[in-house]
């Protein structure tokens, strides 16, 4: 009896030392992570989450740049992941929120119930950007939860001394006013000897990026936009007839005539896109201005690139032609669902810090345009010269919808049916009449 | 109670308790809590969700995407097993046959298996898009001239054919191991009987490796139903979500849709269909195995 008690005892102590011993590296794992955030040395730990690939080491470098002038603050660098937001839903599932996490507007929307809602009138380096980049960041709650570390464009890349060789005639993208024009100036470069025009038949560039335009800039501003879509889901809408869609796919069907790749459509590959652009055998490509970095490695520095306007329409006078789709991709976010309010007064000096504390580094590591209107940064890429310049004199159009109302998935789903389009397996009504069904199944 | 009873509850404390306990942390509690995720709207990220019972079942039975990424998947998977097993025993044949370097050409043939899913899915899209188109323009070879990766019908071959060759050098392995456990007295009797090669191999050495079989398919069967690697580099689901597999789609539910609670549905679901083929594959080749 007495041994039956003892092993009773012994089984009882065992498991709950078990117990206890994983409680304690669950404990430990808690004070080490986001936790209370206040080291022994009255420290600050906050850490960053970023979302930009291949930029591990220049990120440190501006963390170990903050935290030199900043010695009360310690700045955790989180190593960068390809999944991405995956890895961002696990930090958060697992209490290691980021306190400052660099994502797309539709992930910081989508979490914005954990995230800090940032004030101008507190953050006022804020009122540098324009509103209305910064508005893609507003919460159903009117409040605005990220600041745009960036800007974007799409349009087409040109390769200009290409152009001027295949065609014997100096080139000026202003000159592109219409769909017409844009056939014109490929029947000469074809002539010359050059494919026109290049498209990467990847879901993302067709489904979320050509398709986009559909939505966007065409429409007018935000409200729109956002009434456009809305009647599209109610059914108020027949996207077959709608002109707008029907001159956004002549123009696609412009690019899939004078296609680099029209011999086989879909082999989607920056990579080699990019080389087919540089060494002259394609002379314009849709895409946007961060295709600079699949240029950049192989691009004669005598030849000339730069960025345009896609002519969606037929009609000289209709702005749009002339304008570039601009957009703000990512944003600086703070948590404040697992952090002190310390943290969080670091961590808004540390968002203040990567927005200007070095704008230059910063321009660098990102390769694309910053949001200020005054940052004092020389850019290498001759292609975001070439937004900036399109920025500078206003001649850009709200890309509101793409940035904030195309659903997460819209790119593989929609991806999928421009791509049947492109190779003939889909026709254009049963292209809009997918894409239709698609938006009507949105809650 | 006896002295050796009380023995064996102080081993089983011992020894079995803590690895149980382990077990239930990582894997028990995990599924659990997995299975009660799917009764929510969670969406991955918020604090707060719903409760809505058997909903994301409902849904996910109602998609027609679903159920159309099922069945490709049944597909990807009985030629996978097929072919991967087949190849693994031919493999395993020749080498065992005593011809010259044979264990540098295991060596070579499991390398396949060395290389990580995605970095081999990288290779063979860069094979597949540029370097066999390259040799179609200089043959002109109709089916080498367009990439593979384009086509959807093509693109699930690639995928298959990109499974097989990794996982064929791996299943040869246990192949090897099978044919050379065979007794040598065995094969000399049969010989002697006057068997000639078929014969030899459908009645002596296959029926010795049954045990082998069951094995290799039971593995091919459950890495082929969770294919992600692969299939997320070499077509990421392309063209036009023609190659789309459950695991891929799974993770698109749960990450890119932020559904989380079907996204997960979907993956008990899977679960189930891989418990119930396996359990059915097991009992039926293990009646087979020769004692």
């Amino acid at each position: 009896m007495k041994r039956q008690n003892l092993t009773k005892a012994l089984s009882l102590i065992m498991a709950a030392a078990m117990t206890l011993s994983l409680a304690a590296c669950g404990s430990k794992d808690s004070s080490d992570g986001s936790g209370d955030g206040s080291g022994a040395s009255g420290q600050t730990t906050i850490s960053l989450y970023t979302t930009i690939p291949g930029k591990d080491s220049q990120f440190e470098a501006l963390c170990d740049e903050f935290m030199e002038a900043n010695p009360d603050i310690k700045v955790d660098y989180i190593a960068y992941d390809s999944s991405e937001k995956q890895k961002w839903m696990t930090l958060y599932s697992s209490g290691q929120a980021p306190t400052v996490s660099i994502m797309d507007a539709v992930d910081i929307i989508q979490n914005s119930e954990n995230l800090l809602p940032l004030d101008s009138s507190e953050l006022t380096f804020m009122n540098q950007i324009d509103q209305s980049y910064v508005d893609v960041f507003k919460g159903a709650d009117g409040q605005i939860y990220g600041i745009p570390n960036s800007v974007q464009a799409m349009g087409i890349l040109y390769n200009k001394t290409t152009i001027e060789e295949a065609t014997g005639e100096t080139f000026d993208p202003s000159t592109i006013k219409t769909r017409d024009d844009l056939i014109a100036l490929c029947d000469k470069i074809q002539a010359g000897g050059v494919a026109p025009l290049m498209l990467t038949g990847v879901d993302w560039s067709l489904g979320s990026h050509f398709l986009s335009q559909v939505f966007t800039g065409i429409r007018g501003g935000a409200e729109e936009q956002e009434a456009f879509i809305n009647s599209v889901k109610a059914g108020e809408v027949d996207l077959k007839s709608d002109e707008a869609w029907n001159n956004v796919m002549d123009t696609f069907d412009v690019f899939a005539k004078y296609n680099y790749n029209s011999s086989d459509p879909l082999v989607g590959n920056t990579d080699i896109d990019g080389q087919s652009m540089t060494s002259g055998k394609a002379a314009m490509w849709f895409m946007g201005d961060w295709g600079w970095s699949y240029l950049e490695s192989t691009a004669d520095p005598n030849d000339e690139y730069g960025i345009m306007p896609v002519p969606l329409t037929n009609n000289a006078d209709d702005a749009i032609n002339q304008q570039l789709g601009v957009f703000p991709a990512k944003a600086y976010c703070i948590d404040a669902s697992q952090t002190t309010e310390e943290q969080q007064a670091a961590a808004k000096k540390f968002v203040e810090f990567l927005c200007l504390g070095n704008q230059q580094a910063m321009a660098d590591l990102l390769a694309v345009a910053l949001p200020f209107a005054d940052a004092d940064v020389n850019y290498t890429s001759p292609v975001i010269a070439s937004t900036q310049s399109y920025i500078q004199s206003g001649n850009t159009y709200s890309t509101y919808a793409f940035s904030l109302l195309l659903p997460s998935d819209f790119w593989s789903e929609n991806g999928a049916v421009m791509q049947q389009y492109l190779v003939g397996q889909m026709d254009r009504d049963a292209a809009a009449d997918a894409i239709q069904a698609y938006w009507q199944a949105q809650e | 109670m006896s002295r050796k009873k009380r023995k064996n509850i102080r081993l089983f404390c011992e020894f079995v308790v803590p690895p149980m306990l382990i077990w239930a942390l990582v894997v028990i509690i995990p599924l659990v809590y997995g299975l009660y995720l799917t009764l929510t709207d969670w969406n991955g990220l918020s604090n707060a969700y719903n409760i809505i019972g058997l909903q994301n079942y409902a849904d996910v039975f109602s998609d027609s995407t679903f159920v159309d990424s099922l069945l490709k998947t049944f597909i990807y998977v009985f030629f996978v097993v097929v072919l991967s097993n087949v190849l693994g025993i031919i493999l395993a044949l020749l080498l065992t046959a005593g011809i010259r370097m044979q264990s540098i050409f295991r060596t070579c043939f499991f390398a396949s298996n060395m290389i990580g899913g995605i970095v081999m899915g990288y290779i063979w899209n860069y094979i597949f898009s540029f370097a066999m188109t390259k040799i179609g323009d200089l043959t002109n070879i109709g089916i080498l001239k367009t990439s593979w990766l384009t086509d959807p019908v093509m693109a699930m071959v690639a995928l298959i054919v990109v499974t097989v060759w990794q996982l064929s050098g791996y299943l040869m392995v246990i192949y090897v191991a099978g044919f050379s456990n065979i007794p040598s007295e065995v094969l000399e009797a049969a010989r002697i009987d006057g068997t000639n090669s078929w014969q030899l191999f459908r009645m002596i050495k296959l029926p010795m490796i049954m045990s082998s079989v069951t094995i290799c398919t039971f593995m091919a069967i459950s890495k082929a139903f969770m294919s992600f690697d692969v299939n997320l580099s070499l077509t990421s689901g392309g063209p036009f979500k023609s190659t789309e597999l459950l695991a891929l789609k799974i993770y698109q539910t749960a990450f890119s849709n932020f559904e989380y609670g079907k996204g997960q549905a979907e993956a008990v679901v899977l679960f189930v269909i891989v418990a119930i083929i396996s359990i059915i594959q097991v009992s039926i080749s293990k009646r087979k195995e020769v004692n």
